[in-house]
């Protein structure tokens, strides 16, 4: 008996639930909850949306005998993160029409709406199918939404690896028909998915799918705004004279961590070799076939392909791709990363096409007091002849916008109080700052992030600009749990939720996303953030080497030692 | 009373001995140990013979088995561990009934026996929202004394935290206080609690198989309960039968006052609950309570003001003499202008013309009528007059009826009203409905408030248990509603129970949202068909959804389904009246009239009730 298989309970419900329906028909139409059956609440996530409550109001309304206050967020998958501006117009409508009046670009570079009740999840749904956008996979345990660096003034190489990326995405979509059958009415008006008709099959999947979540994120050195170490496969372009030649294949990235379970930790991922372009589609299959049959299914938390790696070996595991492959892999090329951070204001692409990055603070597209940031993309998005590219940072970046119209967008975003040029008014803490959403809405938030950061970062400035820093990048994440969303420990300071105001402080990860943090200080309110951070921040003003980045100078000075593998991260 | 006698105890027993043991002992002390070793006699008896295991299938059916784990878990933690624990019981044999807080009835507390809790600490020593209900209700004076109580308390936490495993420590400490007896000493777990919790088990179960040395529990309890009642009886025989009415109200403590709509909802709703406790007042399901209202402090003073009165000048009145503030707030009628106060007014305002076209003009009388009040007739019309003068002009304060919204049974010496807030404007100036307003604003947990028992001959559960009821109620009209599922489910009503309910939107309208899951859950509902107004485009409202169950409704009551309707008396009555008048016609296939003739049997055989208003 001990010998057997004992399979975690999210296993059991993927194998009967008939490629992904469960019961999900009757859990949505039950009007005596706005909450789905439990089983279903695992399988809803395969669609792109996770069930969630109002964490405020929670306590409240037990009392009021009601429900907590379910609502559904829906993730919106935008592989490479490029949209059309009929795509923007359709998002921010519907935030309008079901959600809670904001538009959230996450980390992935995908959008979420929060907020939508479950009666009005079908009509969400099919209001961005028909501008061609889908939810399927934006979470649960498959390939989720692919990254690519949003940038085609960099590289010319650019629109190569965006074709690459768009058919990763598209060969590892799901392919059973639930999507369509449960929110679109059996349509398939924009169909990412090859079925024949014949039935439910997953080539890839199999009916149970992969045992865990699975992130793949291309990047063009010497830019590496994707974080793709933190992903589970990571492919880095390689070039000669403007040619794509191939990727570099980095395997095991991941950030989530259970606070109290050493044996879980963030890992990078390790580069296995290089594969020309034309069979990097065949190499990401077969990384996520072994990942599906080797992965553990049993316990969720070491259910991500990191911890296969670490156990069976790197070794092992290569040797299994270039079986499965057919082929083996080529030694890695050289490449150089310099930066993860956006580059923000104006800029000019190799064929004179004009782009603007602004800076979205958290990521979300609102209207405030101060700035009407939702409103003037809206008013943008209805001439705007190109495209709006959500990058890995959560900012927003106007592409190829036409010549004609940049004076125009220029004053429709002075009107409404957004700044084209963040470098101007805010520090390079703030610009480069991430946070997940955590409070109010995650259910598994600890402490707050999204809400609460842009207070904390007025604290901070103050010491940053008292120390004539306030031009420097410096990266900040900050997450309300230890599962790794806005990646926190590729921060040169990374803050993690421990409790309702409480954090442990993280330092030293590389500027490049090369190396993570290492913890700091435990369970450090505001003042003690503040506290902490106050002399190694003199410190690094003082005694910096030129070029030197703040995550490699406490490093050097020796306030933290460098974590060089994701086993060694807590020593 | 002392065991002191003149006269040979039986078996041996010498009286000296007996005074050595039990003198000083108080009365109630005596009484409850004669209970103890009658238990603990029977428990010898019953002991050899039986295996725990047996005496467990034996114990009685009151709904409390042998032995219960509590669980009180925020990240499901505590519920793990609970499963680890009732594992290890029923690896040794015993019978085990594992129960979450979150949908644990506190009166149930007081008749278990054996009781393990689980429970973990939130943030900064909060009791995980599910254990919340119950947290409150122990640690308040509401608890029950419990001394036939055997427990013991794991409690998971986070030594990270200052006040780690608090709420454990906080459940161990009461259930001592209200006299359960600790098994064990309690066990703080850190976040890697499986290792702590099996060794627990295997400790607390050690002690838990055991029989203990005094008695079984499921022996000694019996007699308890029978000395239990025998002093409550005696108490009662004693008190003197008070009658309660409008002249003779009780004043009823409020325990507990809950908003029920969520946050930016049109509604206010409130849910109250007053105690009953010393008054012997009993009600059945389908009772009104009355209620004496205070008019607002406000609106007392706008009258003083309009009026230009003096709030000490003396009244008089039934040959009482108050001050005019408080005959104005106690005893006068303000918020609401009838015809009759009209007209007396006018008789001592002859100079005011118009008032006489007003009262002249009937039809147009009842459009200036609705929505003034009081103070907006003395200020249009204003007059000289003394105190004594404008209270024999008023009407007496009336006291108003609310639908009891819960069972005896459920919630003994308890009452349960649910009240809509009545505000609105005109005038220009903001109105209050005179009672729940008072409720709404005027009363808080701790104050009093007079009340009486309206009794209320024909909106009642059926005679017989056995009989399916279909209860259609729009907003607060859901009160009567919840009194009868209550009282259903205590006394196991085999007949099934299904709600028609309908209010403005799902998210903040929908009135006892959570007791009605709960309901659904055990099987003491059977359906509940739910109509939100404004949740979409096209309004949906009760009658609808009759409509779409006409099916299920026609065929209920052909099996002679009661149907019971409370709420708004203008519209939703009649339309509901209508739906199921087509629903008669479509299902018989019969005409109009068979299906008038059809409702109209409904009434006379008084399975057609309404609660309107």
């Amino acid at each position: 008996m001990a010998d057997t298989l004992k399979l975690s309970e999210v296993e059991h419900v993927k194998d009967a639930s008939n490629f992904l329906r469960g019961t999900l028909v009757g859990s949505v139409q039950n009007p005596i909850t706005g909450a789905l059956y439990p089983d279903d609440t695992h399988l809803i996530k395969f669609h792109g949306s996770y069930q969630q409550t109002d964490r405020d109001l929670d306590s409240e309304r037990k009392r009021q005998k009601l429900e907590p206050l379910y609502s559904f967020m829906i993730r919106v998958r935008v592989p490479g993160g490029v949209a059309t501006a009929d795509q923007w117009l359709r998002m921010d409508e519907l935030a309008d029409a079901y959600g809670n009046h904001t538009l959230k670009l996450t980390t992935r570079q995908a959008f979420q709406l929060h907020g939508v009740l479950k009666r009005d999840l079908k009509s969400t749904i099919q209001g961005f199918n028909d501008v061609l956008l889908d939810s399927i996979a934006g979470c649960g345990d498959v390939n989720r939404n692919v990254m690519f660096n949003p940038n085609p003034h960099l590289s010319r190489v650019h629109e190569q690896v965006y074709e690459v990326t768009k058919a990763i995405s598209t060969h590892l979509t799901p392919r059973t028909s639930a999507y369509w059958e449960l929110w679109l009415d059996g349509e398939s008006k924009y169909s990412s998915v090859l079925n024949d008709g014949e039935g439910d099959f997953e080539p890839i999947y199999g009916k149970t799918y992969l045992p865990r979540k699975f992130k793949i994120a291309l990047a063009v050195p010497p830019y590496n705004d994707t974080d793709i170490f933190a992903n589970d496969l990571g492919l880095i372009a390689i070039e000669k004279n403007g040619k794509l030649l191939g990727f570099n294949v980095a395997v095991g990235g991941g950030m989530g961590m259970t606070f109290g379970m050493p044996d879980t930790y963030p890992r990078l991922a390790d580069i296995i070799g290089f594969v020309p372009a034309n069979k990097v589609v065949e190499v990401c299959e077969q990384v996520v076939t072994i990942q599906r049959d080797w992965g553990n299914r049993e316990n969720r938390k070491f259910s991500r392909l990191k911890y296969t790696l670490d156990r069976v070996g790197l070794d092992v595991f290569r040797d299994e791709l270039n079986r499965r492959l057919g082929f083996d892999l080529e030694p890695a090329r050289p490449y150089t990363f310099r930066s993860s951070g956006d580059a923000f204001g104006w800029s000019t692409g190799p064929n004179g096409a004009r782009h603007l990055t602004l800076f979205v603070e958290g990521g979300r597209v609102q209207d405030t007091e101060v700035s009407r940031l939702k409103t003037a993309l809206r008013e943008i998005a209805r001439f705007h002849t190109g495209d709006f590219r959500l990058t890995g940072n959560q900012n927003l970046m106007l592409a190829n916008v036409a010549p004609q119209h940049e004076l125009v967008v220029q004053a429709i975003l002075a009107e409404h109080g957004v700044l084209a040029e963040a470098n101007d008014v805010h520090t390079g803490l703030r610009r480069g700052a991430l946070a997940c959403v955590a409070l109010n809405t995650c259910s598994l938030a600890f402490a707050e992030a999204e809400r609460y950061l842009p207070q904390l970062l007025a604290r901070l400035e103050e010491v940053i600009r008292a120390q004539g820093l306030a031009q420097d990048d410096i990266l900040l994440r900050m997450t309300g749990c230890p599962n790794g969303c806005a990646r926190p420990y590729l921060g040169e300071i990374g803050l993690v939720g421990r409790a309702v105001g409480r954090y442990n402080l993280y330092l030293g990860a590389a500027f490049n996303g090369e190396r993570m943090n290492k913890l700091y200080r435990e369970m450090v309110d505001e003042d003690g953030i503040v506290r902490e951070l106050t002399p190694l921040l003199a410190d690094y003003a003082q005694n910096r080497q030129p070029q030197e980045r703040f995550g490699d100078f406490v490093v050097r000075q020796g306030y933290v030692k460098p974590t060089l593998s994701g086993l060694t991260f807590h020593e | 009373m002392s065991i002191t006698s003149t006269f040979t105890l039986p078996l041996g027993l010498d009286d000296a001995s007996l005074q050595q043991f039990t003198g000083g002992l108080t009365e109630q002390q005596l009484l409850w140990l004669s209970g103890y070793f009658y238990g603990r006699s029977a428990g010898a008896a019953v002991a050899p013979a039986a295996q725990s295991a047996t005496s467990v299938a034996a114990a009685p059916a009151a709904g409390s088995p042998h032995l219960t784990i509590l669980f009180g878990s925020q990240t499901g933690n505590s519920k793990k561990a609970a499963g680890l624990v009732a594992e290890a019981a029923r690896q040794r044999g015993l019978a085990v009934a594992v129960r979450d807080m979150n949908d644990y009835p506190t009166k149930e507390l007081k008749n278990e026996q054996q009781l393990l809790v689980v429970v973990s600490t939130q943030g900064e020593g909060d009791p995980p929202i599910a254990a919340e209900e119950l947290h409150q209700f122990l640690l308040s004076n509401r608890a029950p004394k419990l001394p036939n109580l055997r427990y013991a308390v794991l409690a998971l936490g986070d030594k990270s935290y200052l006040q780690f495993c608090q709420t454990g420590f906080e459940f161990d400490q009461r259930l001592a206080e209200l006299g359960g007896k600790r098994l064990l000493e309690r066990v703080d777990c850190d976040v890697e609690f499986e290792a702590e919790a099996r060794r627990w088990a295997e400790q607390v179960l050690a002690l838990v198989a055991q029989p203990a040395p005094a008695a079984t529990p499921v022996a000694t309890a019996q007699p308890f309960v029978q000395v239990n009642q025998l002093v409550a009886a005696g108490e009662a025989e004693v008190e003197e039968k008070v009658e309660y009415t409008s002249h003779n109200p009780f004043a009823a403590e409020l325990l507990e006052k809950i908003q029920l709509n969520g946050r930016g909802s049109t509604k206010e709703t409130y849910h109250l609950e007053f105690s009953l406790a010393g008054s012997g007042i009993s009600y059945e399901a389908g009772d009104a309570l009355m209620v004496q209202p205070v008019n607002q402090e406000a609106l007392v003073q706008e009258v003083i003001q309009a009026a230009r009165l003096n709030a000490t000048a003396p009244v008089k009145l039934n040959d009482t003499e108050f001050d005019l503030h408080t005959a104005l707030a106690e005893k006068l009628e303000l918020s609401v202008l009838t015809r009759d106060v009209l007209e007396r007014y006018a008789a001592v305002a002859p100079q005011h013309p118009k008032l006489r076209d007003i009262i002249t003009n009937k039809a147009q009388l009842p459009d200036y009528l609705y929505g003034r009040d009081v103070a907006d007739l003395l200020t249009e019309f204003p007059v000289e007059l003394s105190g004594q003068q404008l209270a024999a002009v008023l009407r007496p304060l009336p006291a108003r009826a609310y639908s009891i919204a819960s069972s005896l049974l459920a919630h003994p010496e308890e009452v349960h009203l649910t009240v809509g807030a009545v505000r609105y404007e005109t005038n220009g100036r903001r109105k209050h409905g005179a009672c729940s307003a008072y409720q709404a604003d005027g009363l808080t947990v701790g104050d009093t408030a007079r009340v009486w028992i309206d009794r209320n001959e024909y909106f009642k559960l059926p005679q017989d248990a056995a009989t399916d009821i279909i209860m259609v109620g729009a907003g607060t009209g859901v009160a009567p509603f919840r009194a009868f599922v209550e009282e259903r489910a205590e006394t196991g009503a085999a007949g099934r129970n299904w709600l028609v309910f309908g209010n403005p939107h799902f998210t903040t309208d929908f009135l006892y949202q959570t007791e009605w899951q709960q309901h659904l859950k055990k099987g003491t509902l059977d359906r509940l068909d739910v109509a939100f107004s404004r949740d979409q485009q096209q309004k949906v409202y009760i009658q609808h959804r009759l409509l779409e169950q006409s099916a299920r409704l026609y065929d209920q009551l052909e099996n002679g389904a009661y149907f019971y309707v409370c709420g708004d008396k203008n519209r939703m009555a009649a339309d509901v009246r209508q739906a199921l008048l087509a629903v008669i016609q479509q299902q018989s296939g019969k005409d109009a009239d068979y299906a008038a003739d059809y409702i109209k049997q409904l009434r006379k055989q008084r399975r057609y009730l309404e609660d309107v208003y």
